[in-house]
């Protein structure tokens, strides 16, 4: 199984491991899996068991 | 599946390790273990091992929905080797998906007490020109000087623009449905292979004969070749080998391949 290694909200790493657990000893922090239909990428925010690349708002001159 | 067949190599099916050494492990080591999954309470290792980190490859771009671009391939795997304590618990870094890096391994979970390999770098949405291999940091990239570990060697394909060190492979270059004949797609360069030089990746398709445009090749991984492009409007294939990148998502919005995961390999 694939997991999502989670800081702050943010995937920090995507690894292998058998467990949910295997995972999350190995890493010292949260992990979630994700599948192929909910996929991690390494930058993008997690919530409510989503994962989502952050939106940049970008600053106007208005 | 974890592999952790202490103390003699894996040979479990699907693994591509390669019969030829790593010419930059110290001479006279021998591989005693190979981890394709995230393991912990790892115990029998001498007070010092070789290690090579071997990254997961990066996923394929996505080809452009609009305006016939394929896809740049996926980076192969960044790798190093390093002289580290014992350690108990290692992780494997996944393939990349959805035109993401792959993931990082490392040994006892970096950065607190040990080094890391960066990811493969990702193909890019509808242009593979930025399908730059991952570096490769250790500490938070203060390695150089860090008195704890020995750094033997390292090596991926250097692209442009990047360091000269610590580089993954790059993908390929989608190619592009513009008609006009010019900048037919190139292959993408891998990451490495068992002689530590970069694999090559496929061509990708050709261009001049709107709408064209398929996605790059794949990097290779370890000991693995490097993908073919994509023909007309079809994706790239993906590079074989641990590590490897996914291949190119074709013109009109195809999708990239994901990259194959990396792994922990263990000498002394």
């Amino acid at each position: 199984m694939n997991f999502a290694v989670i800081k702050d909200n943010k995937v920090i790493n995507i690894i292998v491991a058998e467990t949910k657990e295997i995972a999350e000893e190995a890493t010292g922090h949260t992990c979630f899996e994700y599948t192929d239909s909910n996929p991690a990428v390494i930058g993008f925010g997690y919530a409510d068991g989503v994962f989502e690349q952050f939106t940049i708002n970008e600053a106007t001159n208005d | 599946m974890a592999q952790s067949v202490f103390p003699v190599p894996s040979t479990a099916a699907g693994l591509s390790i390669s019969s030829e050494a790593l010419s930059n492990v110290p001479a006279g080591l021998t591989l005693r273990n190979t981890y394709t999954s995230t393991t912990t309470g790892i115990t029998g290792q001498p007070d010092v091992v070789c290690v090579v980190l071997i990254s997961g490859g990066g996923a394929g771009g996505w080809g452009a929905s609009a305006n016939s671009i394929g896809g740049g391939g996926g980076g192969g795997a960044s790798y190093a080797i390093f002289t580290v304590p014992k350690f108990t618990a290692c992780t494997v870094g996944a393939g990349g998906t959805s035109s993401g890096a792959g993931g990082a391994s490392s040994v006892n979970s970096f950065p607190i007490a040990g080094p890391s390999g960066n990811p493969g770098c990702d193909g890019r949405y509808g242009n593979g020109s930025s399908a730059n291999g991952g570096a490769i940091l250790i500490k938070s990239g203060t390695l150089y000087t860090d008195y704890y570990y020995s750094i033997l060697y390292e090596m991926g394909n250097s692209n442009s623009g990047q360091s000269s060190y610590w580089t993954g492979g790059k993908g390929g270059w989608g190619g592009y449905g513009t008609g006009s004949g010019a900048n037919a797609g190139a292959g993408g360069a891998g990451g490495f292979n068992g002689s530590l030089t970069g694999s090559t990746g496929g061509t990708g398709a050709a261009n001049g004969a709107a709408p064209s445009g398929g996605g790059g090749g794949g990097g290779g991984g370890y000991s693995g070749a490097g993908g073919n492009g994509g023909t007309s409007g079809a994706n790239g294939t993906n590079g074989t080998g641990i590590g490897s990148g996914g291949g190119g998502g074709g013109n009109y919005g195809g999708q990239g391949g994901s990259g194959s995961a990396g792994a922990v390999l263990v000498y002394w």
